[in-house]
């Protein structure tokens, strides 16, 4: 598919962006542009002893736990999709009261608070207006990615609201029964002047 | 069973095929994901088929042409002519269904894309077959360069749908029946999709039928009051 074309073009350019970024990093530390070698003697002798211990524990926690990376609209608990990068969903029940207009970049927005089933409370902000049914849902589920402390929602969806798909399908349905109403009548009418 | 009984019978038929489609297309199968919007992908399985009728029905009016050029019988000009005017019809509710599709991906209705700029050539050209019958008032001669007309606008047609779309970049999604993986649709995206192209052309088939028979009528009356 070309968008998912331009989509891995798009992620081989960051890849290679970075890519390039750490090679210029390494090679500035490497010509000398980091801290210079007495200098950094100076600092490892004025240095307190290092807590071995704690760092160590701290390496072991950071190896046996490593940052979870999700993939792409993948359904997360709370903690994971405040850190998502990609887009990823989240489902949990919202706090009613939270709920609330904002104004965000380019327009007004929605606000409020999402509990999963973790207990963990997540902040969701989007642009738009709240879809069909969500003033009586009591679950959501939420696509989008986090930032910062909050989650940028693109789409909240909310399970077995499907009043609006049933409208447009109604529509099309009409829309298809008028015409071969309308078709079909035609077609008896030429039938009796051909027989006629 | 009698001609008429058949008609219906395929009509009545056609038309459950129909609602089935529609009722699949928005509860059957689940939102496709990578998309925008969460349910735009329920377009394709009307745009598709329309573009793919609207290139039949080119053909066709094509084919028909050729026959007139080769027979000189009035009736493969009405079919010529009967099919170009079905083939602009699905054309222009391709347009209008990829558009939508465009405002809810893209933002915007129309960027010119190769897809949108080469189906407005198309329907361009089209147009010109229409605007040529018009202007010429002798019958023999309006339908022989109607029908040189239709085969060299038909030329054009693969290469608006097929090459051009693919020589340059384009946002248009190149969706096949095949493995989600390889950026396919799945089985039941696959399955409407087949599902709603038959029941497309089936329109096709019975709008063209009934084109041919009113023009064969009217034919027939005229020469009644000669």
């Amino acid at each position: 598919m070309s968008w998912l074309r331009l989509t891995r073009e798009r992620d081989r350019h960051r890849f290679f962006a970075c890519g390039a970024a750490a090679v210029v990093i390494a090679a500035t530390l490497a010509a000398g542009g980091g801290l210079p070698a007495a200098a950094q003697d100076d600092a490892q002798a004025d240095a307190p002893a290092a807590p071995d211990e704690a760092l160590a524990e701290q390496v072991e926690e950071s190896q046996v736990e490593p940052r979870p990376t999700p993939s792409y609209h993948q359904l997360v608990p709370v903690e994971v999709a405040r850190s998502a990068t990609v887009e990823v969903l989240v489902a949990g029940m919202v706090d009613r009261p939270s709920v609330r207009q904002v104004e965000v970049a380019g327009g007004s927005g929605y606000a409020f608070t999402l509990t999963d089933a973790t207990g963990g409370a997540l902040e969701v902000v989007g642009r738009g207006k709240l879809p069909v049914g969500f003033g009586v849902a009591r679950t959501v589920v939420v696509a989008g990615s986090g930032q910062g402390d909050r989650f940028l929602a693109t789409e909240v969806l909310v399970p077995g609201a499907n009043r609006g798909l049933i409208a447009v399908m109604a529509v099309t349905l009409v829309g298809w029964l008028g015409l071969f109403a309308y078709v079909f009548r035609l077609s008896r009418r030429l039938r009796r002047l051909e027989e006629a | 069973m009698s001609d008429s009984r058949w008609r219906v019978g395929a009509a009545f038929l056609l038309a459950a095929w129909m609602t089935a489609v529609i009722w699949a297309s928005f509860f059957y199968v689940a939102p496709a994901l990578g998309f925008r919007g969460y349910h735009s992908s329920r377009i394709l399985f009307y745009h598709v088929p329309t573009a793919w009728v609207a290139t039949l029905a080119f053909l066709v009016s094509c084919v028909a042409s050729i026959m007139y050029l080769k027979r000189r019988s009035p009736e493969d000009d009405a079919r010529a002519a009967s099919s170009a005017a079905l083939g602009l019809t699905f054309a222009i509710l391709a347009t209008v269904t990829g558009s939508l599709f465009a405002k809810i991906e893209w933002r915007q209705f129309w960027n010119w894309d190769p897809r949108q700029t080469s189906i407005a050539i198309l329907l361009l050209i089209y147009a010109a077959y229409f605007a040529l019958r018009a202007a010429v008032p002798d019958p023999e001669r309006r339908a022989t360069l109607a029908a040189a007309y239709a085969i060299l606008a038909f030329v054009a047609v693969p290469f608006l749908v097929f090459v051009v779309p693919r020589i340059y970049f384009s946002l248009h999604p190149d969706v096949m029946p095949g493995p989600r993986r390889s950026g396919g649709l799945d089985s039941h995206h696959a399955q409407v999709l087949v599902a709603s192209v038959i029941a497309f052309t089936g329109v096709f088939i019975w709008l063209y039928n009934i084109e041919i028979r009113l023009e064969r009528l009217r034919r027939s009356r005229q020469e009644e009051m000669l």
